[in-house]
């Protein structure tokens, strides 16, 4: 078939899981391919200008964008090929079908990591389809990559780590927050992102809902409400805002078509984002050769997907050949960090999901 | 403990169309469903209600004697099969393909079909969007389209209302054989007792025969099929190619060529659906029991798509999905009861006619199974004819 | 609204002004942001209405996958301006429905 590429590891999605797999990979002297459908290299971590927490390996301190313009110049000098602007529209044993730039071509690879990432969760309620209400993460990229406000007065629904994030980025990029709606009786995100947003004297109210949206032609009002102990709304309690802008942040949901495609057997996990692709510890789908790393493989932090990208890459580079001692090292150094990146208050819940899918996969592979 | 009067194997097209007749007819009638209604090649194929396509003689006066049931079955139903009489075009490509598709025409003009060839401009003003390339196409006023799956929920939703049983999640196991007759029926853990079977099983009708002892001739051929975006109307007729004709008939003549898109039998079969999506096929491939699209599959119908209809090209395509079809050597279903046993019925193989010929074979099983007597001669279609040593359905010439 | 100043990502860097045309009214855009960018740059939210109901749509996901943001463009229906390139000279249509081909204007 003309048009048909080869390759030692095929990565599809250029964000900080896909870029990790790949350097791991190409370390280890295999050849390594990144396919990515946006315009330049990064995934979310573009949109990202916030300092990350945690150890030096996770770029502790960085600010996301940098992490993502270090991840894709190293890419570059060590010779993995990023190819932007080019969509995985199927995958196929181990070939990929690829569309890039109007040509249709396959690229086949002995093995290949899925880095797909998450889409955002949508909220239904009346009016949600009026043009000002939108993702959280579509507000971010627009305010920070594109430097363009998408409206002046906003609300935020969630009080999860994005919400309080992007309401703070918003307030950065000279938009009025409002305040913050959270259906749960407790702030989601970590302490620290909501002190910085309730500092500059924004409300976050939690037990609280979007009970529609309103305007003629675009957003023009968002009515709330309060919220009794069975979920319902309090009659009386309502509050109505004159905002042009209402951003969602009601959690992500990992992209997982490709790993459908392949054949991969799923588990549900409402922690994990959904339906995730079960794998060992090695990061391996119970598809041989294909193996998922970040959010594809289950919505946790950039930092995680660093990690389980290098484990994924390694395991991936071991698969098609390119295995030794030192390799094995490795992956067992990137096992235990990760071991310490699910651990604490916010990881232990994180850990037991992770360790149920893994348990799943033994499962599989013992029934054999 | 007395059965049902027929219990129906198999919930796709054909199951539930010969389900709805034998109710109409006041037969007592069970359904049984291994899985989901339409879950199956039924669900992964086009909505074609097309006469041209059928090989002149009893195969398309079947077809014919179906369309005309399809006009009145949507209020007959009282469903939206969307149903569309919007004519359709057989496209030629070469100037060499011009004579197979006269002679083709004029033995289907014989039989009752009204179609007519539009050579250069005349196609061109009927659909301005074909290349300029297209020598011209066969047309006919008579070709309609479907929603497939709306028909299967409309057969099942009428035949419901008149008393029929439908059980989903319900898998044959076995048939109880008292002599030359089933007794029963063993599924989903339970013996039914049933007046007479009809297996509606489509490519699985032969792990079915087998236990039996009865060999039958049919295979499943693999077709792929790429969905687009809604977009605007851009044609308003139902779309083949002559070659597609030519796949169909002579899959020996495609199989040893050098074109990659002809070995896998690539012949153009495309509708604009009501929402504006389009539906596009088809590869006709024998590769077992693999469902899966590949991507030289879904590239080659994309490919001959675009030269036929350029302005596809600035279509995203969101979709593909494959089918399998149940093939058999004459292009002919098996219609008709299985030899040595008198009341075990068959309808299945209509390849990938079983949209346009579900309301006929329906109608005849039913008149079949209660009476003993069809309204048009089954004798081509017996379940045994190639046990008897015929085996080139080209050849037929029964009319009724 | 262009964010001119910001106290993280500094004055907004220099870039080619390039020209669109949205329904026939010539915008400023910046060479290489998406088209959707310019357009909220101007002020413009409603990108198209639904096929059914007419209802306006905008941008909702900005990142290419929702298909909510989708115009005409240079004649092609179901362009997503979200992730779409502005090019000089390019012509923007509010997309009314499924929108509608070149040849039927």
């Amino acid at each position: 078939m003309a048009g048909a590429e080869v390759t030692d590891i095929a990565v599809v999605g250029g964000g900080p899981a896909g870029l990790s797999a790949a350097l791991a990979a190409r370390q280890t002297g295999a050849e390594v391919v990144v396919v990515d459908e946006n315009s330049a290299p990064g995934g979310q971590l573009r949109k990202q200008i916030h300092k990350f927490f945690g150890s030096k390996e996770h770029h502790a301190g960085q600010r996301g964008f940098r992490i993502a313009e270090e991840l894709a110049a190293a890419c570059r000098d060590r010779g993995v090929e990023l190819w932007t602007d080019a969509l995985a529209y199927g995958i196929f044993d181990h070939t990929l079908g690829i569309v890039r730039r109007g040509t249709a071509f396959t690229l086949t690879a002995r093995a290949i990591v899925l880095a797909t990432g998450a889409s955002e969760n949508a909220l239904a309620f009346p009016g949600w389809t009026l043009p000002g209400v939108m993702g959280a993460g579509a507000a971010q990229t627009f305010i920070n990559l594109h430097r363009v406000l998408p409206g002046r007065r906003v609300l935020m629904v969630g009080a999860g780590n994005v919400g309080l994030i992007v309401s703070y980025q918003l307030l950065q990029a000279g938009a009025e927050v409002l305040g913050v709606v959270e259906a749960a009786p407790r702030i989601g995100g970590y302490a620290v992102h909501a002190a910085k947003i309730r500092r500059a004297g924004v409300p976050i109210w939690t037990r609280h809902t979007v009970l529609r949206a309103d305007g003629r032609g675009q957003l023009e009002e968002v009515t709330i409400a309060a919220l009794d102990e069975n979920g319902r709304p309090i009659p009386g309690s309502e509050r109505a805002f004159a905002v042009d802008m209402l951003c969602l942040a009601v959690g992500l949901t990992p992209l997982t078509e490709l790993a459908w495609q392949a054949g991969c057997r799923f588990e549900y996990s409402a922690l994990l984002g959904g339906h995730v692709p079960l794998h060992s510890e090695d990061m391996e789908t119970t598809v041989p050769g294909l193996f998922v790393a970040g959010d594809v493989a289950g919505v946790e932090e950039a930092s995680t997907a660093l990690e389980e990208g290098r484990l994924a890459g390694l395991a991936a580079a071991a698969y098609a050949g390119h295995g030794s001692p030192a390799l094995e090292k490795e992956k067992a150094a990137a096992r235990e960090r990760l071991l310490a990146l699910r651990s604490g208050p916010f990881g232990s819940g994180r850990r037991h999901a992770y360790e149920e899918i893994v348990r799943g996969w033994l499962r599989w592979s013992g029934a054999r | 403990m007395k059965g049902p009067d027929v219990v129906v194997v198999g919930g796709g097209v054909i199951g539930t169309a010969v389900t709805y007749y034998l109710a109409k007819q006041g037969a007592d009638v069970l359904l049984l469903e291994r899985a989901e209604l339409g879950g199956e090649t039924s669900s992964a194929c086009d909505g074609f209600v097309i006469l041209q396509s059928k090989s002149p003689g009893v195969h398309l006066a079947l077809a014919l004697a179906s369309a005309e049931l399809y006009r009145g079955l949507a209020d007959e139903l009282d469903w939206d099969i969307e149903y569309r009489n919007c004519g359709g075009l057989i496209v030629i490509e070469r100037e060499e393909e011009l004579p197979a598709m006269r002679t083709f025409m004029a033995k289907q003009q014989a039989i009752g079909l009204d179609v007519r060839l539009l050579l250069g401009d005349e196609v061109r003003r009927l659909e301005p969007a074909l290349a300029p390339h297209i020598v011209g196409a066969t047309y006919s006023p008579q070709d309609s389209q479907v929603n497939p799956l709306q028909v299967v929920l409309g057969f099942a939703q009428a035949a419901r209302r008149l008393g029929a049983r439908v059980r989903q999640g319900v898998p044959l196991q076995t048939l109880r054989r008292a002599g030359a007759r089933v007794s029963a029926v063993v599924a989903g853990g339970e013996e039914i007792p049933a007046g007479a079977v009809v297996l509606c099983t489509g490519v699985f009708t032969p792990e079915l025969l087998t236990p039996l002892g009865v060999e039958l001739p049919l295979r499943p051929r693999r077709g792929q099929l790429v969905v687009t975006e809604p977009a605007p109307p851009l044609v308003h007729h139902i779309f083949l190619c002559a070659r597609y004709i030519a796949a169909k008939y002579h899959p020996e003549l495609l199989a040893a060529a050098e074109d990659e898109a002809l070995r896998l039998g690539v012949g153009l079969a495309l509708e604009q659906t009501g929402s504006g999506g389009f539906l596009i096929g088809s590869t006709r491939e024998f590769v077992g029991w693999d469902k899966r699209t590949t991507p030289l599959g879904i590239r080659e119908i994309v490919r001959h798509a675009t030269r036929i209809l350029p302005a596809l090209a600035q279509l995203n395509a969101i979709r593909t999905f494959a089918g399998l079809r149940p093939y058999t050597p004459d292009g002919l279903p098996f219609l008709g009861p299985v030899p040595g046993w008198e009341n075990l019925y068959i309808a299945a193989g209509h390849e990938g006619d079983g949209i346009a010929l579900a309301p006929i074979t329906g109608r005849l099983m039913a008149e079949l199974i209660l009476t003993g007597r069809t309204s048009f001669p089954l004798t081509d279609f017996a379940v045994d004819r190639f046990a008897r040593g015929k085996d080139q359905g080209g050849q037929l010439k029964v009319t009724p | 609204m262009r964010i001119e100043e910001h106290p993280i990502l500094g004055s907004l860097p220099k870039a080619q002004t390039v020209w669109i045309e949205v329904d026939g009214k010539r915008i400023p855009a910046r060479a290489g942001e998406p088209i959707a960018a310019a357009l909220l740059a101007a002020g413009i939210r409603v990108f198209r209405t639904t096929h059914r109901r007419g209802e306006p749509r905008g941008l909702f996901c900005g990142v290419g996958r929702c298909t909510d943001c989708v115009m005409t463009v240079d004649g092609v229906p179901n362009v997503r301006t979200c992730v779409t390139p502005v090019r000089d000279g390019m012509k923007i249509e509010t997309q009314r429905g499924l929108g509608r081909w070149p040849e039927q204007k």
